[in-house]
C-alpha cells in the first residue's frame, strides 16, 4: 500500500510542463483599435499598442510600439502581428478597444466585435469607445503626464482618476449587451486626438450596428445622467439677461413609462446644487427666482435632448426595453413599440434646491 | 438539525451557479424557465420537508443500514448501486465542468488530463475520508469561502450597469407553459439534502420543520441570483450566447482599487475549492453507497481496504473516458439527461425511504 502511494507521489513529477511562458517573454497589449482600411489587403487596418516595459521599476515611461495590420479578420491580424514580435503576444491587460470613427459609420460593427466577446482573454471590463479622427490616431497619442503605456486613456474612463462629466464610459461587455438588445441602442464615447492629449466631449449612438448620431458635451453629460452614471456635474444657466453656473452634486434623473390612451414618457429630475460662477452679484432674496431659471433651464435641455432622440428613432436610454418590461404581450409589443416610440409624448417636472451661493453672495 | 445539514445544502446551491443550470435556464429564459424554477421551489421545498421527517426516525443511520432492515436483499443491493452510480456521475459532471472552465479561463496551455489528474487525486483522496472528517473539510472550505460569496453577491447587486428592465422583460415571460429541462435543473440546485442519506449516520439532532422556511427562503435568493443576475447585466439577448453564463458575469465585475482588478480572478479561486468540495462529496457518497450495496463489512481487512479504490479508480477511468469520447456540447446533452434520470432516482429514494418510515411506523418502535 505504501508503494502504491509513493507510486502516485511521483505521478506528480509525470506533470511538469512548460505551458508558461514567463513575463519576459511576452508582449503586453494594452490597447486596440480598429480602423477602416484604405488598402487592398483587407477590410480593416486593425492596430495594437505594445507595451515597452522599461528597465527600471521606477522610471516612468509610456514607450510603447505601434504596430498596424491591414485584414479581414482579427484573427488574421493577430496572426500577421506575430510574424512581426519576437514575443509572444498578450491580451490579458487590453484595457481599451477604440473603433475609428469611418469604420463605425460605415461598417457593421456586430462583425468585428465577434473576436472580442468570443477571446477568453479580452476582459469585458476593457473600455470601448470611437477614435476621431481615426483608431491609430488616438492609440499614436503619448501625453506628457502619462506614467505607463495607455494609462491615461483608462484614467479617463475609469472614474478613480478624472470625473469629467462628459466621458460617457462604456464597458465592452455593456455595449455588446446594448448590440444584441430591443431597446436600447449602444453608446460611445468620442474620442478626440489632439497633438498628445485626448479630448473626450462628445458621444455617438448607434443604431442599426452603426454610428448614427453625434452628442455635443451638453447632451453627453444629460445622457450620463440618465444612465446613472453621473453623480456630480455643472450646469451653465443663461436666462432673461442673468448668467450663472450652478454646481450639482446629487443628480437624479428617472423617468416613468406611462402607457394609457395617450403614451407619455415623465421624466423627473432631483437636483441639489450651490452656485459656481455668476456674473452678477446674487441677492439672498432673488434664490427662489435662480432656482426657478435653474429649472427651467434643465427642463428645457433634457426635453430637447430626448427629442433629438425620438427625431433620430435611436433610444440610448432604454424607453423601449422598459416598455418590454412593463407588458405581457411578448409577441406584439416590440412592434406596438416600434409604433408608439416616434409619436410618444414627453413631459418633464424639474425639482432643484438651491443650498447655497458658495462663499460670497 | 445539525449546522452541516445547511451547509451541503448550500454547497449544492452555490456550484450549481457555474454547472449547466445556469446555462439551461437562461437558454430557456423566453419558453418557460420563469414558471419552471417556481414549480421547482415549491416541489424542492417539500421534497426536502418529507426527507428530513422520514429520516428522523432513523437517528444515526444512513440509507444502508435502514434498507437492510426493511427492504428485500435484492432490491437493496440494486438500488444502491444505481443511486451510488447517479452520485458518481454528479461528480464526474462538475469535474468536467470544472476542467474545461479552467482549461479556458486559467491556463489555456495546460492540457485537460493534466488538469483531470490533479483533480481526481485531490478528490479520490478526500472522497476515501471517514463522513466526519469530510463533514469537518466542508465546513472548513465554506467559512473560507463565505467572505468571497458575500463580495460577488455585493458586486452584483450593487452593480452600476445593473439593469432591472432587462429582468423584468423577462419576468414578464412568467406566465409561459414551463419547460421541464429547466425544471430538473432548478430542482437539482436543492439536491444537497439528500447527501444525508450518509451524512445522517454522523448526525445526531433531528430536522427541525420550524427552520424548514431557511431552506426555502435560500433557494429563492439562489435560484433568483443565478437566473436574474446574468440577464440583469448582460442583456435578454446577449446573455442567451453565453456558455458559462456566470464566468461572463463575473468578468462583468470591476475592483478598482484590488491588485487584481478584473472579478473574474476572485470568482475563478472561489469556484475552484467549491467544485472540488462538491466534487468530493458525491464521491464520498457515492462510495459509502456502494459499499453498502456490496455490504463490504463482511469481507476480510484487505478486500475492506481494497474494494474503495476499486471502485474510485473505476470512475477516475470513467471520467478520463468521457472527457476523451465526448465534445463538450455532447457533455451538456449528458447532463441533461442525468438530471431527468436523477429527478426519478430522488422520487424513488423518497418513496422508498418513506415505506421504511412507515413500516418503522407499523412495528411500533
Amino acid at each position: 500500500m505504501r508503494g502504491f502511494k509513493l507510486l502516485m507521489v511521483c505521478l506528480f513529477f509525470l506533470l511538469a510542463g512548460c505551458g508558461y511562458k514567463d513575463i519576459d517573454k511576452r508582449f503586453f497589449v494594452v490597447a486596440i483599435g480598429v480602423d477602416k482600411s484604405n488598402s487592398d489587403h483587407g477590410k480593416y487596418k486593425i492596430t495594437f499598442k505594445v507595451a515597452i516595459p522599461p528597465d527600471k521599476p521606477s522610471a516612468k515611461s509610456n514607450e510603447a510600439e505601434i504596430i498596424t495590420t491591414d485584414s479581414d479578420s482579427m484573427t488574421e491580424a493577430v496572426r500577421i502581428t506575430r510574424a512581426q514580435l519576437d514575443k509572444e503576444i498578450d491580451f490579458s491587460h487590453t484595457k481599451a478597444i477604440i473603433f475609428g470613427q469611418s469604420l463605425v459609420q460605415k461598417e457593421n460593427v456586430s462583425e468585428i466585435i465577434d473576436w472580442f466577446v468570443r477571446r477568453r482573454d479580452i476582459q469585458r471590463i476593457a473600455y470601448t469607445g470611437v477614435g476621431s479622427p481615426t483608431a491609430l490616431e488616438v492609440l499614436k497619442v503619448r501625453p506628457a503626464f502619462e506614467r505607463l503605456p495607455g494609462n491615461s486613456l483608462f484614467l479617463y474612463f475609469g472614474r478613480s482618476g478624472t470625473e469629467a462629466p462628459y466621458v460617457i464610459t462604456e464597458p465592452l461587455f455593456d455595449f455588446y449587451r446594448r448590440i444584441k438588445e430591443k431597446g436600447i441602442d449602444p453608446v460611445l464615447p468620442i474620442i478626440q486626438a489632439e497633438g498628445d492629449k485626448y479630448s473626450i466631449l462628445s458621444s455617438a449612438i448607434f443604431k442599426n450596428y452603426r454610428m448614427n448620431l453625434t452628442l455635443n458635451d451638453l447632451e453627453s453629460e444629460i445622457l450620463n445622467s440618465f444612465l446613472g452614471r453621473l453623480k456630480k456635474t455643472d450646469f451653465k444657466i443663461q436666462a432673461n439677461g442673468e448668467s450663472f453656473f450652478v454646481f450639482a452634486d446629487s443628480v437624479k434623473l428617472n423617468y416613468d413609462l406611462l402607457a394609457g390612451e395617450k403614451p407619455t414618457i415623465h421624466i423627473h429630475c432631483k437636483m441639489s446644487v450651490t452656485i459656481e460662477e455668476s456674473k452678477q452679484t446674487l441677492a439672498l432674496e432673488k434664490m427662489h427666482q435662480l432656482q426657478i431659471l435653474t429649472e427651467q433651464e434643465i427642463r428645457k435641455n433634457v426635453l430637447k435632448l430626448v427629442k433629438k432622440f425620438q427625431q433620430a428613432n435611436v433610444d440610448p436610454i432604454g424607453f423601449g426595453l422598459r416598455y418590454r418590461g412593463s407588458h405581457l404581450n411578448n409577441q406584439t409589443e416590440w412592434q406596438k413599440w416600434e409604433d408608439i416610440y416616434p409619436e410618444i409624448e414627453f413631459t418633464m417636472k424639474a425639482e432643484v434646491k438651491v443650498r447655497g451661493t458658495g462663499s460670497i453672495y | 438539525m445539525s449546522r452541516f445539514y445547511y451547509y451541503l445544502i448550500f454547497l449544492n446551491m452555490t456550484v450549481n451557479v457555474v454547472a449547466f443550470v445556469p446555462n439551461v435556464l437562461l437558454q430557456q429564459r423566453f419558453i418557460g424557465a420563469v414558471p419552471s424554477m417556481v414549480i421547482a421551489l415549491i416541489v424542492g421545498t417539500i421534497n426536502a420537508a418529507i426527507f428530513g421527517f422520514c429520516i428522523n426516525r432513523f437517528p444515526g443511520e444512513g440509507l444502508p443500514e435502514i434498507l437492510n432492515r426493511y427492504v428485500k436483499p435484492w432490491i437493496r443491493t440494486l438500488f444502491l448501486l444505481l443511486m451510488g452510480v447517479t452520485w458518481f456521475i454528479a461528480g464526474i459532471i462538475t469535474i468536467l465542468i470544472f476542467v474545461d472552465v479552467s482549461k479556458q479561463y486559467i491556463n489555456p496551455e495546460m492540457p485537460e488530463w493534466t488538469f483531470l489528474f490533479i483533480f481526481l487525486a485531490f478528490v479520490v483522496l478526500c472522497a476515501k475520508m471517514p463522513s466526519i472528517k469530510v463533514l469537518y473539510l466542508l465546513e472548513l472550505l465554506l467559512i473560507l469561502n463565505l467572505p468571497l460569496v458575500a463580495i460577488i453577491f455585493l458586486k452584483v447587486y450593487t452593480h452600476p450597469y445593473f439593469s432591472w428592465d432587462a429582468v423584468k422583460e423577462v419576468g414578464t415571460h412568467a406566465l409561459t407553459i414551463p419547460a421541464w429541462d429547466s425544471f430538473t435543473v432548478a430542482l437539482y440546485t436543492f439536491a444537497g439534502y439528500l447527501n444525508m442519506v450518509i451524512f445522517a449516520r454522523v448526525m445526531k439532532d433531528q430536522f427541525q420543520f420550524k427552520r424548514g422556511w431557511i431552506i426555502g427562503s435560500v433557494a429563492f435568493v439562489n435560484l433568483f441570483t443565478t437566473f436574474f443576475i446574468p440577464i440583469g447585466l448582460l442583456g435578454t439577448e446577449a446573455v442567451g450566447h453565453a456558455r458559462y453564463p456566470w464566468v461572463m458575469t463575473a468578468d462583468t465585475i470591476r475592483f478598482d482599487l484590488s491588485p487584481i482588478e478584473r472579478g473574474i480572478g476572485l470568482f475563478l479561486l472561489l469556484y475552484v475549492s467549491i467544485s472540488l468540495t462538491s466534487a468530493l462529496i458525491h464521491w464520498h457518497v457515492g462510495l459509502e453507497l456502494m459499499k453498502g450495496a456490496v455490504n463490504v463489512k463482511k469481507y476480510k481487512a484487505k478486500a475492506q481496504r481494497i474494494i474503495p479504490w476499486m471502485v474510485t479508480l473505476l470512475f477516475c477511468g470513467v471520467t478520463f473516458a468521457i472527457n476523451e469520447l465526448l465534445f463538450q456540447s455532447q457533455i451538456r446533452s449528458f447532463s441533461i439527461v442525468w438530471y431527468t434520470i436523477r429527478l426519478f432516482g430522488e422520487f424513488l429514494l423518497i418513496f422508498l425511504l418513506g415505506y421504511c418510515a412507515w413500516r418503522r411506523g407499523h412495528e411500533g418502535v
